[in-house]
């Protein structure tokens, strides 16, 4: 095979492979409302659920995936940074099912939503703080870690890639439940979209490869 | 799954796991905490590997463990350290696998 091959372990694949599932399931439903196959409130209903579903599959899985694991980072503070937003996003999950499946419809969009911005606030503020730390280990660490472990860095830019994309969903799915109707919804969408896209270009970056100053 | 519960019923696995939680640590490291056999010691490390519970990394001479638990897993862990979990396959396969080694 040729030299971009990708090689993932075993936690990864599985997390790719549910999510995509996953995402399978929601555009079906989205083509089921299209056809008048469902309502509209069926249709949100099992949404909602679904995401409860994804955001419960994602979080036990993210600690398996270690995203915080690279260069120049504690091992140990990653490491429960990572078990942290496991354990945020599992509870949430299960209360966000919880709500759609039991809940007033009205009533579990609002709160599920609170629920599920909540959770992603906590997690991006724990892992700012330790990518703060991790901005200067990086550089520090370049030169020992530079092309000897390319496999951990494509590995990396995959989780990242794969991660993004989740928090981009459940953040904008949680915005749409609380804020559709307001005109300047799709505004605010449009700039989620730019900021995550800001995001990953930043972290897909190859920080190890670069040259200390 | 039966991996996973058969790695958790064993008390050396889950106080390696435990040490872990601090941070990566060299299979000597570990070995130290535990007045048991290298053999033995290993065939643990096998197991948990095998579990996907940990991942090992060769770095110069020796190996490096880090931990490397789902949510779930995670629970099971402290329910198991809660309750003294016991598995009855494990202590045998573990006995036969570091008899094995011996005789290598």
């Amino acid at each position: 095979m040729n030299g971009t091959q990708v090689f993932l372990v075993a936690p990864v694949k599985t997390a790719v492979w549910r999510f995509l599932g996953l995402m399978g399931i929601a555009l079906a439903l989205a083509m089921a409302r299209r056809m008048d196959l469902i309502e509209l409130g069926e249709e949100r209903r099992a949404m909602g659920m679904l995401i409860g579903v994804m955001v419960v599959v994602m979080g036990n899985l993210l600690p398996k995936m270690r995203p915080l694991q690279t260069p120049g980072r504690s091992p140990a503070q990653a490491s429960s940074a990572e078990r942290l937003a496991g354990w945020v996003l599992v509870l949430a999950g299960i209360v966000y099912l919880a709500l759609f499946l039991f809940a007033p419809l009205d009533r579990a969009q609002s709160i599920a939503s609170l629920i599920g911005i909540g959770a992603l606030l906590l997690i991006a503020l724990r892992w700012a703080s330790l990518a703060r730390v991790a901005w200067v280990g990086w550089a520090k660490s370049a030169a020992e870690t530079a092309g000897t472990n390319r496999r951990a860095k494509e590995q990396r830019k995959v989780v990242t890639a794969l991660l993004l994309a989740f928090f981009y969903l459940v953040a904008t799915a949680c915005l749409s439940f609380l804020f559709k109707h307001q005109a300047w919804f799709h505004d605010l969408a449009a700039w989620i979209l730019v900021g995550f896209c800001f995001i990953f270009a930043v972290f897909s970056n190859d920080w190890c490869e670069r040259s200390p100053p | 799954m039966s991996m996973i519960f058969k790695a958790l019923s064993d008390d050396t696995r889950r106080r390696v796991l435990e040490l872990l939680r601090r941070g990566p640590m060299t299979a000597g490291e570990l070995a130290e905490q535990f007045n048991v056999s290298k053999p033995t010691m290993s065939a643990h490390f096998a197991v948990l590997r095998e579990a996907g519970l940990v991942v090992s990394e060769k770095q110069g001479k020796s190996v490096v463990y880090a931990l490397q638990l789902s949510v779930l897993e995670d629970a099971l862990l402290a329910f198991a350290r809660a309750f003294g979990w016991q598995w009855q396959g494990g202590a045998k396969s573990i006995s036969k696998r570091s008899s094995r080694e011996t005789e290598r």
